[in-house]
């Protein structure tokens, strides 16, 4: 069944303002990071935490092509250190991959 | 360096990394209008959100009539990870009005925080992160209206290899972070892959970023005590 023009606009709206209080959430614990080491050590080791919980999936659901792409662009960031290229390598691979299986 | 110097910075910098932005916002026009949303619904989700695996988890809970609390439910916990960026933010933020910080954290993703975090001094970030942030929102706009208006863009082969473009970002900024930190991001990490693996395996892939931020947090934390 097709969702109408007034009860899409509330779902966006649902949306919007659930993923804009998650961001200001933050910011507002945000006092303690800049005082204790602790903190400033944990909330930078946590966002990577979660960063790989959205990875993992995209991992499991993705084919060989995808396995190649991500290992490469974090091999070839450890290796320079700089993301940027670190990326291209990696998209280079993935739709490389993506083309020969097409 | 002035303001407007980093400002041009960050949207040199996110413009190299705005391909992936903008593909993967291609996509979910794409993916967006084949799920039945009006041109015009996929595009306001991308221009009032920005956030594309809030967006995705959104598109699979769409149908008449709307579940609103699922999708709340499933939305925040997808982007549970936004309150540990949006901590980090704080000191970034803390030069600007009030009104600037409420209006720039609206432009926090995972690509221009990482580039933030990891680019220019401490000082000269917020304009930076402007500067990055408006970039990747008008890149990721942009994909998707051009998805939701042309969605036979891309070829099947194409289209899943776009869809999977976000998730090597992510494993890129994983690895700048086990990088900056060193050691003590090592168990943490690895306890949180494996936390998601778990979490996507057993509940599905909505519940997995939450897995993970608890999964590491009790790691961490434990280790912590220890010491």
């Amino acid at each position: 069944m097709s969702v109408e023009a007034g009860e899409a606009a509330l779902g966006i709206l649902v949306v919007a303002v659930v993923t804009y209080a998650t961001r200001l959430v933050g910011l507002f614990l945000g006092g303690v990071w800049a005082e204790k080491p602790f903190w400033r050590e944990a909330l930078t080791v946590l966002p990577a935490c979660a960063l790989l919980g959205v990875v993992v999936p995209g991992l499991r659901a993705g084919d060989g092509a995808v396995w190649a792409g991500t290992v490469v662009t974090v091999l070839a960031y450890w290796w320079r250190a700089h993301l940027p290229s670190a990326l291209l390598a990696g998209f280079v691979v993935l739709f490389t991959a993506a083309w020969l299986k097409s | 360096m002035t303001p407007a110097q980093t400002f041009r910075e960050g949207v040199r910098d996110s413009a190299t990394l705005g391909i992936a932005a903008a593909s993967f916002g291609l996509l979910f026009g794409i993916a967006a209008v084949a799920a039945g949303l009006a041109e015009v619904t996929a595009i306001a989700l991308s221009a009032t959100v920005l956030a594309g695996s809030a967006q995705f988890a959104a598109l699979a809970l769409w149908q008449s009539p709307l579940p609103y609390l699922t999708i709340a439910v499933t939305v925040a916990l997808v982007g549970a990870r936004h309150v540990l960026m949006g901590i980090t933010l704080k000191p970034i933020v803390a030069t600007a009005p009030p009104w600037q910080r409420w209006v720039a954290v609206a432009f926090l993703t995972d690509f221009n925080w990482a580039l933030t975090v990891t680019g220019p001094p401490e000082k000269q970030r917020f304009a930076y992160f402007l500067g990055s942030g408006l970039t990747l929102y008008m890149l990721w706009t942009m994909g998707t209206v051009v998805g939701a208006f042309l969605p036979g863009l891309l070829d099947e082969a194409t289209r899943s290899a776009s869809a999977a473009a976000g998730t090597l970002f992510l494993a890129g900024i994983a690895t700048v972070l086990v990088k900056t930190t060193g050691r003590p991001a090592l168990l943490p990490i690895t306890a949180a892959g494996a936390a998601a693996w778990f979490a996507d395996a057993s509940f599905g892939a909505t519940t997995a970023p939450a897995a993970a931020i608890i999964g590491g947090a009790l790691i961490y934390g434990g280790r912590a005590l220890v010491r």
